[in-house]
């Protein structure tokens, strides 16, 4: 069983991510476990390419501030 | 200006990325080395700590960047419980603004040539191979052609991830990290402190490594998974408010430390990957200097053999993988194990330990005692340590 299905089963998927760059540090967390590599990461801007995002659930457990909003049903 | 075309372009200008580019251009290439931020060294996401005899192996660091020298290590279990050890090796706390730019500075004068301010966005590919870099200056976008690109963009590393190598970490094996800069504190510039616990730093350890009598970095990492209630500045809130209470904060900053297996594969066609990137940090304490060093170093002078054989296909790069496996992948694998087994430990297995080794003299205490002493007296621990030897 790989991993996302594993987290499948116990965690639920998010149904929507949101970004709150007033406490973003630029770190580069979110980017190092990003399945599906959609998070541009600049020096001090931060954007998610929502199309490709899977909505994982990964980027808001690795953040250490509170910069991404995961929510789930 | 910056010329069309390089033999080799480093991206990434933390340790690993300066310490190939030297290298590299030492061996007589043309380098050049892309960093996103405004300079080198800053934001200072570490904790700067590095092993002494170790970094003499790589370079000869300005005595500037070297703040406090130490070689005792203190833990305090979660019950407060506290014993020290003395290391093998002293340990010394960098200053990384001046040694990171120092390593910049070797690398120029070795005829690297290094620009801030430029964020590599993309690969270039030329029939199926790596040909170049996308960068975004701050005057426009501009495409560079290398022959060989040294991927030393740190944790959140995506060109690997371009030339098909999997870098991104599962979020068990990321080490989420929040640290400040305290001053006006009293600490004890003999030995740098960790301390464990689920209420501290779940997955993880907080650190406070002294940098003068009235300065410490003070941080923690926590384990990326184990972040549903509170994240690692929550906990290093939290932490802070109890040990430094009134403290001033000179520097905060959030950071990510790989915590990972070795990569199977850490080249490709036309490409190498070091550092951070290539998931080469210490899994056990998320220490990374060195090894991103010393990874650089392999790395750029392997693109520079390649280069002079003009053959830079990955059957030709993958003597790196292997040299890397040779030399470090044995005891990364080994530290990757004891972490697994480590982050298991109850609070009170680690508790009932710290009991018995605050019983053994601090002088009597090595790392062999150590294991010697629990062991003894806690077979389950025995039987979960064993498991990570075998
Ligand atoms: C909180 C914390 C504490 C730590 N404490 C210690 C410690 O005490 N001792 C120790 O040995 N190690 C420590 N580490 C680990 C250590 O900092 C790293 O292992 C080390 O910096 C790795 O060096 P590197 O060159 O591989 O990557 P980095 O130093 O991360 O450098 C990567 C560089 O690449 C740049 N970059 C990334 N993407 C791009 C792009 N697309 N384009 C251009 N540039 C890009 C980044 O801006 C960055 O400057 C700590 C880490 C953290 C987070
Ligand atoms: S992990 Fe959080 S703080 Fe770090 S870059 Fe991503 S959103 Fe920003
Ligand atoms: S939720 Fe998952 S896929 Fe979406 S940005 Fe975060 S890590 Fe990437």
């Amino acid at each position: 069983m790989n991993y996302r299905a594993k987290r499948k089963g116990k965690r639920t998927e998010l149904t929507s991510l949101i970004i709150k760059e007033e406490n973003c540090d630029y770190c580069g967390c979110c980017v190092a476990v990003c399945p599906v590599d959609c998070i541009e990461l600049e020096e001090k801007k931060i954007s998610i390419d929502m199309i490709k995002c899977t909505l994982c659930g990964n980027c808001p457990y690795a953040c250490p501030v509170s910069a991404l909003v995961g929510e789930t049903a | 200006m910056i010329n069309d075309s390089y033999d080799i372009i480093v991206v990434g200008g933390g340790p690993a990325g300066t310490t190939a580019a030297r290298w590299a251009a030492l061996g007589g290439a043309s380098v050049l080395l892309l960093e996103k931020d405004r300079e080198l060294g800053i934001p200072v996401r570490c904790a700067e700590a590095v092993g002494w005899k170790t970094l003499l192996k790589y370079v000869q660091p300005n005595p500037q960047a070297v703040t406090v020298k130490l070689n005792s290590v203190r833990f305090i279990a979660p019950d407060g419980t506290e014993f020290v050890f003395k290391t093998d090796d002293v340990g010394c706390i960098l200053n990384r603004r001046i040694f990171d730019h120092d390593l910049g500075r070797m690398a120029a004068q070795a005829g690297a040539r290094i620009i801030t301010r430029a964020y590599v966005n993309g690969l270039v590919f030329q029939s199926g191979k790596i040909g170049g870099v996308k960068v975004s200056l701050p005057d426009g976008n501009k495409e560079i052609k290398a022959k060989i690109i040294i991927a030393a963009d740190g944790v959140e590393s995506r060109v690997g991830r371009w030339a098909g190598i999997r870098t991104h970490h599962v979020p068990k094996d990321l080490e989420s990290c929040y640290q400040m800069t305290l001053g006006g504190i009293s600490v004890n510039t003999d030995y740098v402190s960790c301390y464990f616990g689920t209420n501290v730093a779940p997955g993880g350890y907080a650190w406070v490594f002294p940098k003068d009598e009235d300065t410490a970095n003070v941080g923690l990492g926590i384990s990326a998974n184990r972040s549903e209630e509170l994240k690692a500045q929550d906990y290093l809130e939290r932490f802070v408010e109890k040990r430094f209470p009134g403290a001033s904060v000179l520097a905060c900053v959030a950071g990510g430390v790989p915590n990972t297996k070795p990569f199977k594969k850490v080249h490709g066609d036309g490409i190498l990957l070091a550092g951070d990137a290539a998931g080469q940090a210490s899994p056990l304490t998320g220490g990374g200097i060195t090894n991103a060093i010393a990874a650089g170093k392999l790395a750029g002078e392997i693109a520079c053999e390649s280069l002079k054989n003009g053959s830079y296909l990955e059957k030709n790069l993958a003597v790196y993988t292997k040299k890397w496996e040779d030399q470090w992948g044995g005891e990364h694998r080994r530290l990757y194990r004891i972490k697994e087994v480590v982050n298991k430990l109850s609070d009170v297995t680690l508790n009932n330990a710290a009991h018995i080794l605050a019983e053994i003299p601090s002088e009597q205490i090595t790392l062999k005692q150590v294991f010697r002493t629990t062991l003894a007296r806690h077979p389950k621990i025995l039987i979960d340590i064993a498991r990570c030897f075998l």
